[in-house]
C-alpha cells in the first residue's frame, strides 16, 4: 500500500470519527435537526468510507489475523452505531422524516447482523424485537412500501421497507453459522437484487414452500406458527426459487449474478456452493423436517483435533504424543518449525452423523464451514475425519461452537507416488482412503487435496500379491481445498476413458500415480 | 508527394538566392534581422519597371510559402513515420521477454484466481471462462468446460456416475445443460429418458419424451422409448398406441436399452471389490496396532 493511499485512508477514518462524534453530540443534546442532517450526510457517504475495507477483508484468501478481525469489528461497530442513531431519530423525529429513518434503521440492522457474524463480534447479538418494532411502526404509518435510496450492488437504488425487512430476516436465518463471510456477502447482494420477490402476505401459501414471521415474537423466520403469538406473516419461497433459477441462467451465460457489485469479484466456487444451500432452503422449507439422531452429551471432554488434510494425515493416524512432547526433527536440515503444538477442543455432544465441538475463539477464527478437521475422540484409535458445517459464536463470549459432519470413521492414510515418466522425480502424494458403506467397493473414495484432484489421472497400487490401477473420476463431495473423489478401477494397460467425441483430448502424461506400501 | 514538390522548388530558388547574397550586404537590415525585399529587388534588377518588381515580390512570397509548406509537410511526415515505428512491437531477446513476464505487477499475479483472471479479459472471453469454470465446479470436475458437451460419451458417463451415486437430479441437470448446447444430440435425450425411467419419475419421463418428439419425431429409438413409456406412463397419450406384451412387463429385458452406457464388462467391479477388501484388512491391522499402543507401520 502506498504512503499516499495510507494517508488517504487515515484522513478518511479521521473524517469518519469526526462525523460520528458530531452525530453523537447532536443526539446527546437532543438537537434532532442537526443530528438528522449529520446522519443523512453520513448515511449517504458511508459506503465510500467502508467499502474498501470491507472488500479487502472479504477478498483476502489467507486466514485473518488480529488486525483483520479488529477491522471487521470496527465495521460491525459502525453499522451498530448507525442503527442506534437511526432508532433514536425514529423516536424523536417528526412524521415527515420518520419513515426514512425506519428504513435506514432496518437496513443497518441487517448490515450489523451480517458483520456481527463475519467479525465474530463479542457484542450482544442483534435483537429481533428491534427489527419487528421498526417494521410494525412502518406498517402503522402505512409506509411499508416507502422507499429508501441506498447503495445496492455497486449502484444507487430505491428499496422499500418491506423487502428491507425480509432481507434482514432471510440474512439472519441463513447466517446461522452455515455460511462463510464471502457467502454471506454474496447472499446479501442476491437478496438486494431480489427485492421484487420478497413480499409478505397474511395468507398461507402452503403446501407451497414458505417461511413465516410473527412480528410480536422475539424470533426471526420459522417454519411453524406459535399459537400463543399474534397472526403470522408468510414469505412464499416460490418467487425466491424462481429468482434463484435466474442465478443458474446467469452462470450458464458466463455472468456472475447480479452482474455488478463487490460480490462479483469473489471466487466462483463461493457462488456455486451458495446455490446448493439456497436451493435446499427454498425447496424444502415447509416439508417434514429431517429426523436427526439424538445427541449424546459429552460434557466437554477434551479431544485432539487436526486442522486440514495434511495435518490429519500427519497426526491423526499416529499414536498421540505425550503431554509436553513435541515432534523432533528427523534430520538436521528439517526446520524446527515442524514441531507441532497439539490442538485440543472440547467435545460438546455427538451422534452417529456428527460431533459438536467447542473451540477457543482464536483457534476457531480460521475455521469456516467446508473445512476438514480430524477429531480423535478415543486415544487408542485413529481420528475421525469430519467436515465443519456450522460455526456459531455464543453471546457470552465463551468458546465457539463448531458443528461437524462425520466424513469417515474408518479412513486410512495412503502415500501415493506418480508412475510413468514423471514418477522418479515426483514427490509422494498423501491421500486418505475412505471406505464406502457397502462391500462392493463402488462407493469407496479417496480424500485428496483440490490440486491433486485436478491433476491426477491414474493411480496404481503395487502390492506383494496384486497391482491396483485406478483413477479419480468424479468428485462426490467438495469442501474448502479438498475433494472426496470417486474411484474407477482399470485393468492392466487400460487408460481412463476420455470420451469418444469429435475432438478427444490426448491423455494427460506424467499424472500416473503409484501407491506405495 | 507534396513535400517532394516543395523540396524541388527550394532547389530552383538556390541560384537566385546565391546571386542575391552580395546584394543583401548593401541593403538595409531590419531590427528583427530580416531584409527589406523591395530595395533588394531594385538593387538586383535596376532595369526592371515597377510592375516587374511587384511580380517578383509576389513570386518570392509564393515561393517562400511553398518552401515553408514543404518543410512543414516533411516534418509531419517524419513525425508520422516515427509514430508508426513506435507502434510496432520491438523484438527483444527471449530471455528479456521472460524477465518482463516475471516482473508483472502484483495485480497480475493475483490473476491466478480464475474469477479475477476472467475479469481481466474482454467480455466474451471472460464469459467463456466463467461458463467453463461453472461447468467444472458445478459438476465436480467431471467436465473441464463447455467444449466437453461435444463429447457425448464423457457427459453421459458423468451423468451415469451421478445416478449411481444416488444423485439423479444432478445427472438430469447435467444432461439438460448438455442439451442446451447440443440440442440435436439424441444420445443426451435418450440418456435423460433412461435415467428418469430408472428413477421411476413418470411425469419427467413423459415431459422429456414429448420434448424429444418435437425435436426428432422420426428417431429410430422411438420403439424403445414407447416400450419404456407404456410401462412407466401407460395413460400418456404419447404411448397410447404402443402394444404391450407380457415379455415387456415381466422379468429381465434382453433388449433393454443401454443409453447411459453402463459397462457390460465387470472387471472394474471385481477389482473394486478386491481393493475394498484389501483396504478393509489394512484398516483392521491399523486399529489393532492402535489398540496395542504401537505405531502403525508406514502405509
Amino acid at each position: 500500500m502506498s504512503f499516499q493511499h495510507r494517508m488517504s485512508e487515515e484522513l478518511g477514518r479521521e473524517e469518519l470519527r469526526t462525523r460520528l462524534g458530531a452525530l453523537r453530540a447532536a443526539l446527546a443534546r437532543r438537537d434532532i435537526a442537526a443530528a438528522g442532517a449529520v446522519f443523512e450526510a453520513l448515511d449517504h457517504d458511508l459506503h465510500d468510507f467502508v467499502s474498501d475495507d470491507q472488500q479487502a477483508l472479504l477478498t483476502k484468501m489467507l486466514a485473518w489475523d488480529d488486525d483483520d478481525f479488529a477491522l471487521a469489528s470496527r465495521v460491525h461497530a459502525l453499522h451498530s452505531r448507525m442503527l442506534e442513531a437511526a432508532r433514536m431519530l425514529v423516536s424523536y423525529s417528526g412524521l415527515d422524516k420518520r419513515l426514512d429513518y425506519i428504513a435506514a434503521a432496518i437496513a443497518y440492522w441487517a448490515e450489523a447482523a451480517k458483520w456481527e457474524l463475519i467479525s465474530m463480534s463479542h457484542e450482544p447479538p442483534q435483537r429481533f424485537t428491534q427489527l419487528h418494532e421498526l417494521y410494525l411502526e412502518a406498517v402503522a404509518l402505512e409506509g411499508a412500501a416507502h422507499g429508501r435510496r441506498m447503495m445496492a450492488n455497486g449502484s444507487w437504488a430505491k428499496v422499500a421497507i418491506e423487502p428491507l425487512y425480509v432481507r434482514a430476516l432471510v440474512l439472519r436465518r441463513l447466517s446461522g453459522g452455515h455460511l462463510g463471510p464471502r457467502q454471506l456477502e454474496i447472499l446479501d447482494s442476491w437478496l438486494l437484487a431480489w427485492v421484487d420477490a420478497m413480499a409478505l402476505s397474511p395468507d398461507d401459501p402452503a403446501p407451497a414452500p414458505r417461511l413465516l414471521v410473527q412480528p410480536d415474537s422475539s424470533a426471526g423466520l420459522s417454519l411453524n406458527v406459535d399459537p400463543d403469538l399474534g397472526d403470522p406473516l408468510f414469505l412464499p419461497l416460490g418467487p425466491l426459487k424462481a429468482e434463484l433459477d435466474l442465478v443458474f441462467d446467469f452462470l450458464q451465460r458466463g455472468e456472475l449474478f447480479p452482474g455488478r457489485g463487490p460480490s462479483t469479484t469473489f471466487r466462483l466456487e463461493d457462488h456455486v456452493s451458495l446455490l446448493d444451500i439456497l436451493h435446499r432452503e427454498f425447496t424444502q422449507a415447509g416439508a417434514a423436517p429431517m429426523t436427526r439422531d439424538a445427541r449424546t452429551n459429552a460434557e466437554g471432554v477434551e479431544v485432539d483435533v487436526y486442522l486440514g488434510l495434511g495435518d490429519i494425515i500427519r497426526g491423526g493416524f499416529s499414536p498421540p504424543a505425550a503431554p509436553g512432547q513435541s515432534e523432533a526433527p528427523t534430520n538436521l536440515f528439517e526446520p524446527v518449525t515442524t514441531a507441532r503444538r497439539q490442538r485440543r477442543f472440547r467435545l460438546r455432544d455427538h451422534n452417529d452423523s456428527g460431533l459438536g465441538l467447542l473451540a477457543p475463539r482464536d483457534e476457531a477464527a480460521a475455521l469456516h464451514p467446508g473445512d476438514l478437521i480430524g477429531v480423535r475422540t478415543d486415544p487408542s484409535a485413529p481420528c475421525l475425519v469430519c467436515e465443519v458445517v456450522r460455526k456459531v459464536h455464543p453471546a457470552d463470549d465463551s468458546d465457539t461452537l463448531l458443528g461437524t459432519r462425520v466424513v469417515s470413521r474408518n479412513a486410512l492414510p495412503l502415500s501415493l507416488k506418480r508412475a510413468g515418466a514423471a514418477a522418479a522425480s515426483a514427490p509422494d502424494i498423501d491421500v486418505l482412503y475412505v471406505p464406502g458403506t457397502d462391500s462392493s467397493g463402488r462407493a469407496d473414495s479417496l480424500l485428496v487435496s483440490d490440486a491433486v484432484f485436478q491433476s491426477a489421472g491414474v493411480l496404481t497400487k503395487h502390492d506383494a500379491a496384486q497391482t491396483f490401477r485406478l483413477s479419480l473420476n468424479r468428485g462426490r463431495h467438495r469442501g474448502r481445498g479438498w475433494v472426496l473423489a470417486g474411484l474407477e478401477f482399470l485393468a492392466e494397460g487400460q487408460e481412463p476413458a476420455k470420451g469418444s467425441g469429435k475432438n478427444p483430448k490426448p491423455p494427460d502424461e506424467g499424472l500416473t500415480l503409484s501407491l506405495l506400501d | 508527394m507534396l513535400h517532394r514538390i516543395s523540396a524541388t522548388s527550394l532547389l530552383l530558388l538556390v541560384p537566385l538566392l546565391t546571386s542575391a547574397q552580395d546584394a543583401i550586404r548593401t541593403v538595409n537590415v531590419t531590427p528583427g534581422g530580416g531584409v527589406e525585399l523591395v530595395p533588394l529587388l531594385v538593387r538586383l534588377l535596376p532595369w526592371a519597371p515597377p510592375g516587374v518588381i511587384a511580380a517578383a515580390v509576389a513570386i518570392a512570397n509564393a515561393s517562400l510559402l511553398l518552401v515553408l509548406a514543404g518543410l512543414g509537410t516533411s516534418a509531419a511526415w517524419r513525425a508520422f513515420q516515427g509514430w508508426q515505428r513506435s507502434n510496432v512491437p520491438e523484438r527483444r531477446p527471449a530471455a528479456i521477454r521472460k524477465g518482463i513476464r516475471r516482473a508483472v505487477p502484483q495485480d497480475k499475479v493475483r490473476a491466478a484466481d480464475p474469477i479475477r483472471r476472467a475479469q481481466a479479459g474482454d467480455d466474451e472471453a471472460r464469459r467463456k471462462r466463467i461458463r467453463d469454470r461453472f461447468v467444472y465446479v458445478r459438476f465436480d470436475g467431471a467436465l473441464k468446460g463447455i467444449a466437453d458437451f461435444g463429447l457425448p460419451a464423457k457427459v453421459i458417463k458423468a451423468a451415469r456416475l451421478y445416478f449411481e451415486d444416488s444423485r439423479g437430479d444432478r445427472a438430469d441437470e447435467l444432461l439438460a445443460l448438455a442439451l442446451k448446447h447440443q440440442p440435436e444430440e439424441h444420445a443426451y435425450w435418450l440418456a435423460r429418458l433412461e435415467i428418469r425411467f430408472l428413477l421411476g419419475d413418470c411425469a419427467s419421463f413423459v415431459e422429456i419424451a414429448e420434448a424429444f418428439m418435437r425435436v426428432a419425431p422420426d428417431a429410430a429409438e422411438w420403439d424403445e422409448i414407447k416400450r419404456l413409456g407404456v410401462r412407466i406412463a401407460p395413460d400418456s397419450p404419447l404411448f397410447a398406441g404402443h402394444a404391450s406384451n407380457a415379455a415387456d412387463s415381466y422379468g429381465p429385458w434382453p433388449t433393454m436399452p443401454n443409453w447411459i452406457q453402463s459397462s457390460w464388462d465387470l472387471t472394474a467391479e471385481v477389482i473394486a471389490s478386491e481393493f475394498h477388501h484389501h483396504m478393509r484388512d489394512r484398516i483392521q491391522e491399523m486399529r489393532e496396532r492402535f489398540a496395542h499402543n504401537a505405531a502403525p507401520a508406514t502405509l
